[in-house]
């Protein structure tokens, strides 16, 4: 079980009985599993999800491309889908940070002020809850690792996005929750805290550059050597993910599977014993 | 252009209103300063890595150490200014250094035929003889206050800049000089020109490799007096 | 003539440095886009970028290894610049009044043009001919060297790396490093074939760096001796004391500032600090987060010209205090911060664009991300229309920000600026502040693809219809999408959305849904919020 490094960086409640999920447009569409392994797993536990219909997107890509009023409206289509006063736990980094940073400051002013900075505060990104909020350990119950011996240790690559680890300031939870899955090695690629080049509408409005800035975490992520890839953002696994594959096919790389974390969790799940606030009385 | 002061403090005026400063940003406290007892180890170590020579001796005995220095790094032409100090060294040097021209600094650099002190300056002068007010340990600097006593140039043209630095002028960094000697409501003003050297001159502008000699100095030489603990020096 | 100029190798040499300098010629003039093209293929820039980078990275993290101190002093930093800025006017004022009684002569510019003019009436009154620069990126802002040129002035930067990029007819491709875009090989080039020794001979050819600067200083130091006037940057202006305050490593600045008999300091408004105890926090800081340094080698504190007992110095010392855009800076309630700005290039230093783009692809006298913010905001340079293609080549990854001592938002301006680009005509006259260029690059098509995306993403309904249709038609996905796909894999959506998922496992869409739902391992008596 690793340590987490430094302390938390904002409030904590106790462990929740009943949360929100906010799936993410891109989860929604590109890694649903990871949302249903998600739900599965907070389920498991005895927490019940609320999946709202009503949820679309955070709004973040009109946002950081300067178009505020597009994002505002988006925006208000959440604060609508997650009103009642229950914690939201978000699949990706940079929705969370979207939700819980610049939620307030879209709607500084405007009548559903309050509104926003209640959900900001009660907004988690899925490693943030599962290590700061529910303290998870995933205790051995025989099921991988029967002799000790030749256990299947698997080799995984954690990117931690620049929202998730400079936005929220979470990449030590990142690398906790990686490092206190059964039968896990965590491995990271050469200047990790580096960009990969996605950036939302950046990869298409300077293509150019967004794809150099792949190619070269793409290459540092294949020299791993890893079993597979992992993060809780998609847009950085597709684009990561994507650069590999095209740079497999030129025989430049070899190519790895991705996985969301939630999937891994939940995979965890299943051969092990998840047990919460691990370590306290 | 008086009209360009007044539209520029105009806007800048009317700006004001727009995204004060938090008032909790005037009240963070001050950051703590180095302990006295690592001072002096703080400076020498900071010095060196910077690659200045330091020689460490006393207040009994740093003309003779300056001699030294100036003969094993054959010095021929010594540069220093017009100060009461120096009187003696103006007179013994050239005597106890066969070969050693002292010229002091005592004219306009413009002075003389062909202005004859700058030429010196920037073609005979081969080292620069230099008082430091005060020595900073959190740096590794040497606070030097121009005036006649201290030309500008004098630490800052020749090849080697000699500086003379009494460990009783230690002090923790750049904030305690600040208070400590120039402080306006004591009266107590700046000079014209206040420096604060760090090691000889330098540059890493071509492919981030440090080269020393840029423009100024080549070599920083500190006789260092330790006019603090004189017996344990010998 | 030496020989030396006639020989083969000697033309052959001149002919790539001559080469090199078309390049940068051609570079600087296209577009954005063309240039970070031009840039990104070049294998000798991305590695003398990449290798600046790494370099100046590891140098800023030896000299902050507390992490907890880090933080402390960059709360410092920030606020010490707050509060010069809170009382920006009055500190000029004051600045002014000071500087006055220390015999130093106050000029205000509020254009480059000015500035230029205010610069070039000092020399003529002097009757001056030849200018040696300490570095100021200011006066590269104002183009004062083509100024000075343009009326028979010889201009001669002296600051190492900006005198090596003089030679090579090119502009500094970093604010405190100027030639980080020229390895040894190339640099060796130039100072054989363009530079002349103080003897009328070429330099011979040597790529030990010690040689290179050994020579660069010898013809320097001539000139030092010679010019009529030396201008300089400021780092910061002390308003109590009436200072000037310098931070360099070369001694370049100092003899700028001391060997001439006239000595013109140029600076933006915004450089102003109240007292001698705002200075040691950001002396703190910029050193170290520039360069790696726990403090540059001269501190160099100018309050007044030589004195009638002093024997050097120069006899007037000048300050140009330049505005080009900046009290508009500080009237608009979002981009203000851009003014806290002390230029110590730690934000391009991290940014992982200008590590792969380099400075000119920037085609300002800022690059990277401080430049990004302040470029369109100067009036000089003609704003957005010119310049938001610059504002776009980020992906807001936030290292910048991260780096910045004085804790400037470098990501939330880069995006309001882009709000300013794409702002619509409701929004160009709200009455408030506006960069100049702002609404200039609202196109018709890209706001109605993002009106179509919000109202997509507003309305639920049409969101689910719209997920189900993709997922259901990703078999008739193009495989290409450039320009994502030119270097990517096309993702599949998945088969089924998530929406769809959840709701097929019957998870609540409400807290009301939840009283017909029994989770498994509920064995409390869990109270619902409905
Ligand atoms: S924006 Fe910040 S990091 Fe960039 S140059 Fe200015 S002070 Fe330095």
């Amino acid at each position: 079980m690793s340590q987490l490094a430094g302390a938390p960086r904002r409030p904590y409640p106790p462990a929740p009985q009943r949360i929100y999920l906010m799936g993410t447009c891109l989860v929604d569409s590109f890694y649903p599993q990871a949302g249903m392994d998600a739900i599965q797993f907070f389920q498991q536990l005895g927490i019940e999800v609320i999946f709202p219909q009503a949820q679309t997107c955070c709004g973040q890509p009109a946002w950081n491309s300067g178009y505020e009023a597009e994002a505002r409206a988006v925006a208000r289509q959440q604060l609508r889908a997650f009103a009642e006063d229950i914690p939201v736990v978000v699949m990706m980094g940079s929705c969370t940070g979207m939700m819980h940073h610049e939620y307030p400051r879209l709607f500084a002013g405007e009548p559903e002020e309050q509104a926003a900075c209640g959900l900001a505060k009660r907004t988690y990104e899925f490693s943030e809850f599962l290590i700061r909020i529910l303290n998870v350990g995933f205790h051995d119950i025989g099921k991988t690792n029967l002799s000790g011996v030749d256990s299947p240790v698997i080799k995984v690559a954690l990117h931690t996005s620049c929202s998730t680890r400079r936005g929220m300031g979470l990449a030590a939870e990142h690398q906790a929750l990686v490092d206190r899955l059964p039968g896990v090695q965590r491995v990271e690629p050469e200047r990790v805290t580096e960009c990969c080049g996605f950036g939302g509408t950046f990869a298409v409005k300077q293509a150019d550059i967004s794809a150099a800035m792949a190619h070269d975490k793409a290459m540092a992520m294949a020299a791993t050597g890893a079993d597979l890839m992992t993060s809780a953002d998609c847009g950085c696994l597709m684009n990561i993910s994507g650069t590999m594959q095209l740079l497999e096919q030129q025989g430049q790389c070899q190519a790895m599977p991705v996985k969301h974390l939630a999937t891994l969790v939940w995979e965890a799940a299943q051969s092990s014993r998840v047990v919460v606030q691990e370590g306290e009385a | 252009m008086i009209s360009a002061k007044s539209n520029i403090l105009g806007r800048l005026r009317k700006g004001q209103s727009v995204q004060a400063t938090a008032a909790s940003r005037h009240e963070l406290p001050t950051l703590p300063r180095l302990p006295k007892d690592q001072w002096k180890a703080s400076f020498m170590e900071l010095m060196s890595a910077n690659h200045a020579d330091i020689v460490e001796t006393t207040e009994a005995g740093w003309q003779q150490a300056l001699v030294s220095e100036l003969g094993s790094r054959q010095i021929g032409n010594l540069v220093v200014a017009s100060r009461a100090e120096n009187l003696p060294l103006i007179e013994q040097l050239p005597r106890q250094l066969s070969g050693l021209t002292v010229t002091v600094f005592d004219q306009a650099v413009e002075a003389g035929a062909d202005t004859a002190m700058r030429s010196t300056l920037f073609q005979q002068a081969e080292a620069g003889l230099s008082y430091a007010s005060a020595a900073l340990a959190e740096t590794g600097s040497l606070a030097l206050v121009t005036g006649p006593q201290e030309p500008r140039t004098l630490s800052l043209v020749p090849p080697l800049s000699i500086v003379v630095v009494r460990e009783s002028t230690l002090l923790s960094g750049v904030a305690e000089l600040f208070e400590h000697s120039f402080d306006k409501q004591q009266g107590q003003l700046l000079p014209t020109n206040l420096v604060l050297v760090s090691g000889p001159s330098k540059t890493a502008d071509i492919q981030q490799t440090l080269a020393y000699g840029a423009h100024g100095p080549k070599s920083l030489l500190i006789l260092w007096v330790n006019d603090l603990h004189a017996e344990s020096v010998g | 003539m030496s020989e030396l100029r006639n020989q083969p190798e000697f033309i052959e040499l001149t002919e790539v440095v001559d080469r090199e300098e078309h390049e940068f010629a051609d570079m600087a003039a296209r577009h954005f886009k063309a240039r970070a093209k031009m840039a990104l293929e070049n294998d000798t820039l991305r590695a003398s970028f990449r290798g600046a980078s790494d370099f100046l990275m590891a140098k800023r993290r030896s000299v902050f290894p507390d992490e907890e101190m880090l933080q402390a002093l960059r709360d410092r930093g920030e606020a010490a610049r707050q509060r010069s800025l809170q009382d920006l006017p009055d500190l000029l004022e004051l600045l002014e009044q000071n500087l006055i009684a220390n015999g130093i002569q106050v000029h205000w510019a509020e254009t480059a043009q000015q500035a230029n003019q205010i610069i070039h009436d000092i020399m003529v009154a002097n009757n001056a001919r030849s200018v040696v620069k300490g570095k100021s990126m200011v006066s590269e802002e104002i183009e004062l060297n083509h100024y000075l040129e343009a009326r028979g002035i010889e201009c001669l930067e002296s600051d190492m790396g900006e005198y090596l990029v003089q030679l090579a007819k090119e502009a500094p491709s970093h604010i405190v490093m100027p030639v980080i875009h020229k390895n040894k090989q190339q640099i060796a080039r130039l100072m054989h074939t363009r530079a002349t020794t103080p003897d009328g001979e070429a330099v011979p050819y040597s790529e030990d760096v010690d040689d290179l600067i050994g020579n660069a200083r010898a013809i320097l130091r001539q000139k030092f001796r010679q010019a009529d006037v030396g201008i300089s940057g400021v780092n910061m202006a002390i308003a109590e004391t009436g200072t000037l305050l310098l931070v360099e490593n070369e001694g370049n600045g100092r003899m700028s500032t001391t060997v001439p008999p006239v000595h013109i300091a140029i600076t933006g408004i915004e450089k102003v600090v109240r007292s001698l105890s705002d200075v040691p926090e950001l002396l703190t800081l910029l050193p170290r987060s520039a360069t790696g340094q726990i403090i540059t080698t001269y501190v160099n504190m100018i309050s007044g010209p030589r004195k009638a007992e002093e024997p050097d110095g120069p006899e007037q010392v000048h300050l140009v205090l330049l505005d080009n855009g900046r009290s508009k800076m500080f009237n608009h309630p979002d981009l203000k911060p851009t003014l806290q700005c002390i230029r110590c290039g730690a934000c391009m230093n991290h940014c992982p664009v200008y590590a792969r783009i380099g400075g000119h692809a920037y085609g300002s006298t800022y690059p990277g991300p401080i430049g990004q913010v302040v470029t369109p905001q100067l009036d000089s340079s003609g704003g957005l229309g010119v310049h938001a293609d610059m504002v776009n080549a980020c992906s807001l990854n936030g290292a910048c920000g991260e780096a910045c001592p004085v804790r400037i938002p470098l990501p939330d301006l880069i995006r309001k600026l882009r709000a300013e680009a794409n702002a619509p005509v409701t929004v160009q006259h709200d009455g408030k502040p506006h960069v100049n260029g702002s609404g200039s690059h609202r196109s018709l098509a890209e706001s109605l693809i993002w009106q179509g995306w919000s109202q997509l993403h507003r309305h639920s309904a049409l969101y689910r219809l719209t997920t189900t249709a993709i997922t259901k038609g990703r078999v008739l996905m193009p495989s290409k999408l450039s320009p994502w796909t030119n270097t990517r894999v096309m993702p599949k959506p998945a088969a089924s959305s998530l929406h769809q998922l959840a709701k097929k496992a019957g998870v609540p869409s409400s807290a009301a849904d939840i009283k017909t739902a029994q989770t498994p391992d509920a064995t409390d008596n869990r109270e619902g919020k409905s």
